[in-house]
């Protein structure tokens, strides 16, 4: 569900399959994980193999962008789905979050 | 106001599942594949699928472990209409603000209601999009 990777200059949790409230504690203890190291850096969610998401999920993304803004760091959304651009873009949170299509 | 619907052309199928996070997917996999039957389009299908786990995750939080949320799709020529009923979900029903603008999004029509029995909600999607 999610994997974690580490680069020079950023932490990148990619996740696969779908984000609801069954699979969105996992999101957020992976982000609780990594919080230690999250300090100015950048948190990269990769969504390329992500086929579903739901408000469980988002309000993880929302928490965890308030997170990263209050370390001095940033997250980034990539490579989201059609659908969830679309969800990103109508509940505004694609003019508040970085997203890299 | 709602369309008006022949209800002598609606087919129903019925599903029970337990009352956990988990089988929200069962409930999800339901709803498109009857709306893929339908020919209903892929972005309407994708809608579905967020508006039933949205209104099947307000009725089964706070539920009894041994709860069962029962689940009702009747669909008909370009219209999928689903109800759902948790008995042993206690409380007024509270959607988050964030599963209302979704909701507002993705439904048609939806409304969730609770009383001494249970939570219930009632979902409409209809077919607006040509089939991909």
């Amino acid at each position: 569900m999610v994997a974690v990777a580490r680069h020079d200059h950023e932490i990148v949790l990619a996740l696969t399959g779908e984000l609801d409230p069954h699979t969105a504690p996992i999101l957020r203890r992976a982000v609780e994980e990594v919080e230690p190291e999250l300090d100015a850096t950048t948190l990269v969610f990769d969504l390329s193999h992500l086929r579903f998401v739901d408000s469980s999920g988002l309000r993880v993304i929302i928490s965890t962008h308030r997170l990263m803004a209050d370390r001095g760091g940033r997250l980034v959304l990539r490579s989201p789905s059609s659908t969830t651009q679309r969800i990103l873009a109508v509940t505004g949170l694609a003019d508040q979050i970085n997203v890299e299509v | 106001m709602s369309e008006s619907v022949d209800h002598s052309d609606l087919r129903e199928i019925r599903l029970s599942i337990p009352a956990d996070v988990r089988f929200l997917r069962v409930a999800r996999l339901t709803a498109a594949g009857i709306a893929g039957d339908l020919g209903f389009g892929l972005q309407a299908i994708e809608d579905l699928r967020v508006a039933i786990d949205e209104m099947c995750a307000v009725l089964i939080e706070g539920a009894p472990d041994t709860s069962e949320l029962d689940l009702v799709y009747r669909f008909g020529p370009g219209q999928l209409t689903m109800e759902g009923h948790c008995r042993g979900s206690a409380g007024e029903p509270v959607i988050h603000p964030v599963a209302a603008e979704l909701l507002r999004m993705t439904a048609d029509e939806f409304e969730v209601t609770g009383d001494g029995d249970g939570r219930s909600f009632r979902l409409v999607k209809r077919q607006h999009d040509l089939p991909v």
